[in-house]
């Protein structure tokens, strides 16, 4: 199963008309999607920071094709927060490539395809999901603490507390423990 | 699926994550001890950002306390509660053992009282009292609310503090606080994930 970027308009156009109105919040949120940089006035950030915000974006990115390709095999209330997650993961990707458009870099586009493998099932497109968002997690634990300056951490923390939220859904669907740590890592 | 069933779920499958709650104890003790092991100093925002940390999360543990001694939750709000207990108390610890490496004096744990925490609470911006708490659905908000300051205390932090093994540390406990809200909001609004998972951002700054 693969997101061909070349079609990220096209395959979003395909899952607003296929899922109507429930995807409304989502359709406001695509069509803000421009990278345009956030916070006018805000402080430059340096360019070592580029490499690794762009490599934030890339995993966002991922995670984005990741739902856009899982959710037509979901239904019900799983269906409902995929959609209202991938709105989210679009704000962060407007997000992080407005940090990047400050360090004078230029953002990374999505790459034309993802290899998602073929899942079949609402339990394996959960699955799938899942592990998209807790590689995001790991990630962010791991570059957050370089970035300078200190605003550029509180912005890309903020987008890593939002993807906490999500893999805590993600693992009730899953019929796991939604919070099984006091630290988490992304490896849990 | 009935509200019902639905928080029954919830509540047996943090309740199976038993052992993993163990495992996420002794985590604790080997984050405090790398943390000690690598002391550094903050300057004067980071040490005053991880007294604030440490303020916040005893407030999440005292409110947490607190409700459960309130008797109002149901027993599957309640295991949820006690498990989250423990997180908030595993984030204590760490902060405790921050604060003893920064320098700084590690207060008591009784120090929080009910006034003193009903101080915390307005400092913190959180309307609601942990005292005479009346029904369920009062105190879930409330502690909603509480993990809501935490995490407005962790982005400050998170932009302050200099130390990369703080800063690593503070994002898994800023994380799991978020999930906190997460869990609670499914509590109290079974099914509603606008609720659950409001906004893209946290804490929503934008």
């Amino acid at each position: 199963m693969t997101a061909p970027e070349s079609a990220a308009s096209s395959t979003r156009g395909r899952l607003l008309r296929s899922s109507g109105a429930g995807l409304a919040a989502s359709a406001v949120l695509l069509s803000g999607c421009g990278g345009k940089s956030s916070r006018p006035g805000a402080p430059r950030i340096g360019g070592a920071d580029a490499a690794r915000l762009n490599g934030l974006l890339d995993l966002k990115h991922r995670t984005i094709g990741a739902y856009t390709a899982g959710i037509p095999l979901l239904a019900g209330g799983t269906l409902s927060a995929a959609q209202r997650f991938l709105g989210q993961e679009l704000s962060h990707a407007d997000e992080l490539s407005g940090l990047v458009k400050r360090t004078g870099a230029v953002a990374d586009r999505p790459s034309d395809s993802y290899d998602f493998g073929h899942p079949r099932s609402a339990v394996a497109v959960l699955r799938l999901l899942h592990a998209a968002e807790t590689a995001q997690l790991a990630a962010y634990i791991a570059v957050i603490p370089r970035l300078v300056p200190g605003a550029s951490r509180a912005a890309a923390a903020s987008i890593l507390a939002d993807d906490a939220q999500h893999v805590a859904v993600l693992r009730s669907a899953l019929a796991l423990d939604p919070v099984p740590s006091a630290f988490v890592t992304g490896r849990e | 699926m009935s509200p019902d069933t639905r928080r029954e779920l919830i509540s047996r499958s943090i309740l199976a994550g038993g052992l993993a709650l163990a495992t996420s104890l002794h985590a604790a003790e080997d984050a405090a001890a790398r943390v000690e092991a690598a002391v550094r100093a903050e300057d004067a925002a980071g040490a005053d950002a991880l007294r604030a940390l440490f303020e916040v999360e005893r407030l999440a543990e005292v409110a947490y306390r607190q409700v459960l001694r309130s008797g109002v939750l149901a027993a599957g709000a309640r295991r949820a509660a006690r498990a989250l207990l423990a997180h908030e108390q595993a984030h204590v610890g760490v902060l405790g053992a921050w604060l003893r490496a920064a320098g700084g004096r590690r207060p008591a744990p009784s120090a929080m009282d009910a006034p003193a925490a009903a101080n915390v609470l307005a400092a913190h911006h959180v309307s609601g009292s942990l005292q005479n708490l009346r029904s369920e659905h009062e105190a879930l908000r409330l502690l909603i609310a509480v993990e809501a300051a935490a995490e407005r205390a962790y982005s400050r932090a998170v932009s302050r503090l200099r130390d990369p093994v703080r800063l690593g540390v503070s994002l898994e406990m800023m994380a799991c606080d978020a999930q906190h809200a997460t869990v609670l909001s499914e509590l109290l609004y079974p099914g509603d994930v606008s609720r659950a998972v409001p906004g893209a951002f946290v804490p929503e700054t934008r």
